[in-house]
């Protein structure tokens, strides 16, 4: 089948070229996932289709991705664009190169580069956006950002057009840091935007309230007080309103009142004129004493507050069912009730509505373009009467619906959601990094028909249910964050969080969908902050699993509620402030969506589980044999994906070539080191104790349970020790070993085929290399394990999540790693992950591979982050080398760090014990972090290739050989040089030496 | 005609330049007979030793494969054929990067004198290639073992010359090329051991090395007049072996109370009995817990954290887990608890140090090269069994393993015995060599 065949184009694509508005067309030069984000987020859907969809007529803004600039200048030959978006890096360029190869071409084209940090500036050698940069926003988390860059740029190109010709208002904004005015015009632009949908909805009805949508006021940003200045005097007569950060630039240099003294200028011609002041230090007084409303920028209302200053008498609306004489006699609020009122309603109203294109215009602004679309072709003339058109509308909707809520996000109506529907959304906001990578996972397995693409599995998501960060904002409202940010421990973070209230709609709301979800949940932070493009917080937010099995409904809820309240609460833990604390972002701009998934599996006894849970990723840093770094690499286990995610024993293989298994030559290291227990969730009991953390409800399980569940059947084989070999045949006697042979060597289960697959389409999406959490589900397994072909099993593959493996932005390599002398070096291997020159490392945190003692390796750890603590405080980058596998939850593996442990170390590297060759540790949420953080990671195998100066190390010691976690410090800074395209890495003595 | 070890371990490095791993062994087995040598003029003049070093047959060959992706790949094989004197050429082949002319050469050596000592009629050879079986999915290994055996099958047969697995060749690789030899010869024979148990393989491998390692240690005792029954054993290790052992010490009646991994040692003054084995067992192949467990499980047991079992008092130790685990101190705390018997079923676990204690104090000292002769030994009851065309059951197989080490440990004392003590390391090093030497000059120059 060829590829072309195999894509379904979005059904929203296909409409949205129908009628150009404003910006209506955008190039975005980036990876795919870029283009994913701007057109599917919840939130955004929802602004730009109100804003250019219902507005002007079904149009919304049409959005072309390019992932590379050649891509992109060709598309600019063809087409006409409207507005480049980049990044700061697109495949090999930087944006500096991306902008002027599209100046070049059209030098009007406004380009604007999004950043995700205002360090990725530095990547420009002036430090500051080249002059082919028009504007620069930054990615703040919330996708709301993008659109309100997108009206930003609209409104300053339309002002002076609109207020000549209509008298439409402006709202004068100044504020000059990217970061502050790319969160703040977001928030304006959500509270305007929210309010000049809810103008559309009643519109239909309305056409005096339609005219005043159109003429919403336009936002106007400059950034210093000569340019507001010179925006006033130019549209003086149609400014609405001053909102002015208390703290601006004036006549070149940063002046602490110059807010004040601008809107005191502003007073002395519009003495009426409404000014929002906000800053982070307290200037009541004098704002008071101008006439302004004044708002701190920490304070906990502060997006109420703008939200009263903005909102006069705007309202979101209803489709009002009229008679042809505009009297009301029914009203829906949702399709949902659009569907139950339709039947009702009298045919001179449905006739009224049907012709003049209603029903499908306000299905549009519902972002249910699919649904919009089928009612739209319809006519009167299409039928002999009336109640055609009525039960044809109901049919549209009804299957429809059903059709389309695979793969888009539905939002939840509580008193309609039904059954099928995937993946639903509670409340507006964004839906964080989870659960935007899981919508775009749903969209891709829609879009590439992987539900059926392979025989005999199917590939999905699970049934999800996300919880927008307007509902996190809405319970933080009756939280006194100040006062939390003052706990250290964590349990009375918990304690503080769990008294908290929702608001009684969104439990409503949460009631209902709670009711679609069967079995154990797992409920999951999904924070904008995590997993995201550049510092993916993997692992630092907590997951629970919930038995969900109580008999009393009541009871069940409770126990989601205390969940939910968990996650946020881990947001406020130590370890996530910790990794906080070494980003941009701060403890308030935390907003967190909430992921509860219908956790993969079946029960077995008081045991719930799926067949196995693994981690792939798109690229293998460690091929070995016949391997390809480009054909990925997965970590298997038997049950829950805790086994995988927490550094236990898995099995590694590369979907490319499933039956090479390094970790396994023989049979009997099949023995020795495959996986012998796995984790289920406890479904014996319906409640636990939250102080236990996420594995509280989770059950450590021995095979031989799973040989009585069947699971083994397909997972398991036996060893055979008189033979020694491996045998497939759980009737024999001996050892049970989890080799999937079944699965990997036999294909009883197109799983690798399916991963491999994946990955590749996935990477190709996002446009970096990725990471795949996933869980297989086997329906009567042993069916399976007996016979591959037999069709009583149903095999599932579920995506979990998403995720980049790395940031794209790494520290640059100075040197050709090859060129050193041996002598300079103190190490070298050849393999090495990271990439870029880490020089002056002025400290070594060193675990000799002889004190290595399972037993002891709590106090191991403890002495590690005591320096780590330390060497960070004093701003102290170092080196830590030590024995075996860093962060392994298996003593005799290594070091079980956690990442706060370690999180001071700009370069790990694992050195052997004894003669072990421990694989690294891939796959896991500690390496996720480690490499997020752009950590240097080399491992040594102590051949010609790969060794370390031990030697040279002892020397700079100068204690007692007693001191196990030696904490070097060099006169002299080494250099780490890593040569990440062929992962090949050195350690140069003296950083000097490559000067 | 070499007049010292010196001057002929110079000849053997002239013809053998490169070969470090060939000249070591040699030199190792050569200083140990020396005196043999010296004293028996027959084997001057018929240059035994000089003829010892000479394989028979080396053969070295090509070995192209195509991996899973159609890439072509070439590999070397080998086959040492180094002496055929007591019986057809035996020993293990290696796949490994690290195997090289001279590591076989080396391996076939030390094999001679290995299978010699069994008292079985088996010669010595090795074989192998420098293919590394990690990274290799199994239809690779099969295609690199049938090309492998598409050389190997004109110079091998159950009369010539019978390889068995070693590092790199288990159960898989044995079935790959067997069925290539049977595909290539048109003949069903006893060409390879280690054969899977349902196509000419032999009961009791994985028990051979652990019973016979205590099957050496009870001729010992009772050659020194000593009761085995209900006397207090040690055992290192909680794999295979020691498992094995554990299991005949109990069939024998005598009394094991330790266990161990890498963790630590459990003490069971209550002694190791057959439900507590099974027990270990699960533990062991099923669950795969440290043996600190055990402690927990049975009352009574005490877990020595970090410690191997030598400083426990008893009469009879086995160490069965790992090279160099007991040190001239364990050899010295083993002595003064008074430790009679020590049964070697590791590969040489006691340090030259600890040797050397043993030997001062003239207790049973079994080393490994007799003591855990058991897995040898069971290759060439395949063997029997293949000629005879019979699958003998379990009890026969332990019978003949019994009776071998029977055999082995009557060589050791008619080659070792000093006085009113048996010196089995040298009963052992001697033993094996005098049989080879005695056939070579029995069959002529050849």
């Amino acid at each position: 089948m060829s590829e072309s065949q195999r894509v379904i184009e979005p059904w929203h694509r296909r409409f949205q070229s129908l009628m150009p508005f404003r910006i209506r067309e955008i190039l975005l030069v980036s990876s795919a996932y870029d283009a994913f984000v701007l057109e599917e987020d919840g939130s955004l859907s929802d602004r730009i289709f109100y804003e250019y969809s219902e507005l002007s007529l079904s149009w919304a803004p049409r959005i072309t991705h390019a992932a590379n600039i050649t891509r992109a200048v060709e598309l600019m030959a063809k087409r006409r664009f409207d507005l480049v978006i980049t990044v700061v890096r697109v495949g090999r360029f930087n944006a500096e190169t991306v902008s002027r190869q599209i100046k070049r071409k059209q030098p009007n084209l406004p380009v604007v580069l999004l950043i995700f940090d205002e360090a990725d500036l530095r990547a420009f050698p002036t430090g500051q956006a080249p002059a082919t940069i028009d504007h620069v926003f930054q990615w703040t988390g919330h996708s709301g950002a993008l659109i309100a860059m997108i009206k930003s740029i609209e409104d300053q190109r339309n002002a002076e057009h609109d207020t000549a010709h209509a008298g439409v208002q402006v709202i004068l904004v100044v504020e000059d840091q990217i970061r502050a005015y790319s969160s703040f015009l977001s928030l304006l632009y959500s509270e305007l935007l929210t309010q000049s949908g809810s103008l559309i909805a009643e519109g239909l009805n309305d056409f005096h309230r339609l005219m005043r949508m159109r003429a919403r006021p336009k936002i106007l940003l400059t950034q210093d007080y000569e340019s507001a200045a010179r925006v006033y005097d130019r549209f003086r007569d149609n400014i609405c309103a001053l909102i002015s950060d208390v703290r601006i630039p004036q006549a070149g240099a940063m002046a602490p009142e110059g807010g004040l003294a601008l809107a005191r200028s502003i007073r002395q011609r519009h003495p009426d004129m409404p000014f929002l002041l906000h800053s982070a230090e307290s200037h009541e007084a004098a704002a008071q004493r101008i006439g302004a409303t004044f708002v701190n920028k920490n304070a906990r209302n502060f997006r109420g507050e703008v939200r009263l200053f903005l909102t006069e008498s705007l309202g979101f609306g209803d489709f009002v069912f009229r008679l042809p004489n505009r009297k009301e006699v029914a009203r829906a609020r949702d399709v949902y009730e659009m569907e139950a009122t339709l039947p009702h309603v009298p045919a001179e109203s449905i006739r009224y509505h049907a012709t003049r294109n209603h029903f499908s215009v306000w299905l549009r602004a519902r972002s249910l373009f699919g649904i919009a679309a089928r009612i739209q072709p319809h006519s009167i003339g299409d039928f002999d009467h009336i109640e055609h058109l009525r039960t044809d509308l109901i049919d549209v909707l009804q299957q429809a619906r059903v059709q389309e809520q695979e793969g888009v996000i539905t939002d939840l109506y509580a008193r309609h959601t039904g059954p099928e529907n995937r993946f639903v959304r509670i409340g507006r906001g964004s839906i964080g990094g989870k659960g935007r990578s899981l919508a775009f996972v749903s969209t891709q397995i829609v879009r590439h028909s992987l539900l059926h693409r392979f025989e005999g599995l199917q590939i999905r998501i699970p049934k999800t249910l996300v919880l927008g960060t307007d509902a996190f904002d809405r319970f933080m409202d009756r939280i006194d964050l100040d006062q939390l940010l003052t706990l250290d421990d964590d349990q009375q973070v918990t304690e503080v969080m769990q008294s908290g209230r929702f608001p009684d709609l969104l439990l409503q709301d949460l009631s209902q969908a709670m009711g679609n979800l069967k079995g154990p949940l797992a409920v999951r932070s999904s924070s904008l902050l995590e997993d995201s493009r550049f510092r993916p917080f993997a692992g630092v937010y907590a997951t629970y699993m919930l038995p969900n099995n109580h008999a009393d409904p009541e009871f069940r809820f409770r126990e989601l509620l205390q969940a939910i309240k968990a996650v946020y609460a881990s947001a406020f833990w130590h370890d996530a402030r910790t990794y906080l604390a070494s980003t941009p972002h701060d403890a308030h701009d935390q907003k967190m969506a909430v992921v509860v998934q219908q956790v993969v599996g079946q029960s077995f006894d008081n045991r719930f589980y799926p067949m196995l849970s693994g981690v792939a990723q798109s690229y293998n840093y460690y091929p070995i044999g016949g391997q390809t770094p480009d054909e990925g690499v997965a970590h298997i286990a038997l049950g829950l994906g805790h086994t995988v995610v927490a550094g236990g024993v898995a099995l590694r293989f590369s979907p490319g070539t499933p039956t090479v298994l390094p970790q396994f030559p023989t049979a009997t290291s099949f023995l020795e080191g495959s996986q012998h227990q796995f984790w289920a969730v406890d479904i014996g009991r319906s409640s636990f104790d939250w102080s236990q953390g996420p594995e509280a409800s989770l059950v450590r399980c021995d095979l031989s349970q799973a040989e009585s569940d069947g699971t083994l059947a397909i997972a398991g084989s036996v060893y055979d020790a008189q033979d020694d070999v491996i045998r497939e045949n759980l009737a024999l006697r001996g050892p049970r070993l989890v080799t999937f042979n079944n699965i990997l060597k036999w294909h009883s289960v197109p799983l690798a085929e399916a991963l491999g697959e994946l990955l590749s389409l996935l990477r190709g999406g996002i446009g970096e290399e990725i990471e795949v959490e996933f869980a297989l589900d086997v329906r009567n397994p042993a069916d399976r394990g007996v016979a591959p072909d037999s069709g009583g099993a149903t095999v599932r593959l579920y995506i979990l999540q998403v995720r980049p493996m790395s940031s794209p932005v790494q520290p640059r390599l100075h040197r050709d790693i090859e060129e050193f002398d041996r002598e300079s070096l103190a190490c070298r291997t050849e393999i090495a992950r990271g990439h870029g020159s880490y020089e002056r490392i002025r400290d070594i945190v060193q675990v000799r591979s002889e004190s290595l003692d399972a037993s002891s390796n709590r106090s191991f750890i403890d002495e590690i982050g005591k320096l780590n603590a330390e060497l960070q405080a004093a701003g102290r980058p170092y080196l830590l080398i030590g024995p075996g596998r860093w962060g392994s939850s298996d003593t005799s593996l290594g070091i079980g760090v956690g990442w706060t442990d370690i999180a001071g170390a700009c370069v790990i590297m694992e050195t052997p014990i004894g003669s072990r060759r421990i694989e690294p540790s891939q796959g896991t949420h500690f390496f996720q972090n480690i490499t997020a953080a752009r950590i240097g990671y080399l491992t040594i195998t102590a051949t010609s290739e790969s060794w370390l100066d031990e030697a040279w190390l002892d020397g700079l010691w100068g204690g007692s050989d007693d001191v196990r976690v030696r904490h070097l410090r060099l006169a002299e800074p080494l250099a780490v040089h890593i040569d990440g395209r062929r992962g090949h890495a050195v350690v140069l003595k003296h950083a000097g030496d490559c000067s | 005609m070499s007049t010292s070890v010196e001057s002929f371990m110079n000849d053997v490095v002239a013809s053998n330049g490169g070969q470090s791993e060939f000249h070591q062994a040699v030199h190792e087995v050569v200083e140990t007979v020396w005196p043999v040598v010296e004293r028996n003029p027959a084997y001057r003049q018929m240059k035994i030793l000089q003829r010892l070093v000479e394989p028979e047959r080396a053969i070295m060959f090509r070995v192209p494969w195509v991996d899973d992706r159609g890439e072509v790949h070439v590999n070397r094989g080998y086959r040492i054929e180094m002496n055929s004197a007591i019986g057809p050429y035996k020993g293990g082949l290696r796949f490994h990067p690290s195997v090289t002319l001279s590591v076989l050469k080396f391996l076939a050596f030390e094999q001679i004198f290995k299978n010699s000592l069994t008292t079985l009629p088996l010669g010595g050879g090795k074989g192998g290639s420098d293919f590394d079986p990690k990274g290799k999915s199994d239809i690779e290994v099969m295609r690199f073992c049938q090309s492998f055996m598409s050389e190997l099958f004109r110079h091998i047969g159950p009369n010539t010359d019978v390889p068995a697995g070693d590092v790199g060749v288990g159960g898989r690789e044995i079935g790959y090329m067997f069925g290539t030899y049977k595909k290539l010869r048109n003949e069903f024979s006893g060409v390879l051991t280690g054969k899977g148990i349902g196509w000419g393989g032999s009961l009791i491998r994985p028990e051979a090395t652990g019973y016979g390692s205590v099957y050496f240690a009870q001729e010992m005792m009772e050659a020194a007049n000593r009761e085995m029954k209900g006397a207090r054993a040690l055992v290192s290790g909680s794999g295979n072996v020691a498992q094995f052992t554990v299991e005949k010490l109990l069939h024998l009646g005598a009394k094991p109370i330790t266990l161990s991994d890498s963790a630590g040692t459990i003490v069971d003054e209550n002694g190791i009995d057959e439900e507590k084995l099974a027990w270990v067992k699960d533990l062991k192949n099923v669950r795969r817990g440290r043996i600190r467990e055990y402690a927990e499980q049975f009352k009574g047991t005490t877990y020595l954290e970090g410690q191997r079992p030598w400083g426990v008092a008893a009469e009879m130790a086995f160490p069965s887990a790992i090279e160099n685990e007991i040190s001239g101190e364990d050899a010295k705390k083993l002595v003064d608890n008074g430790c009679v018997c020590i049964s070697e079923g590791a590969n040489m676990p006691t340090t030259p140090d600890g040797i050397g204690i043993f030997q001062q104090a003239k207790v049973l000292y079994g080393p490994g090269k007799a003591a855990n002769a058991g897995g040898v030994a069971t290759s060439g009851l395949e063997m029997s069994q293949n000629a005879a065309h019979l699958h003998w059951p379990r009890d026969e197989v332990d019978a003949r393993l019994h009776q071998i080490m029977k055999s082995i440990h009557a060589a050791c004392v008619e080659h070792g015995t000093e006085g009113d003590w048996v010196n089995y390391v040298k009963g052992a090093n001697i033993a094996g060599f005098i049989k080879v030497a005695d056939a070579m000059i029995d069959q002529g120059v050849v």
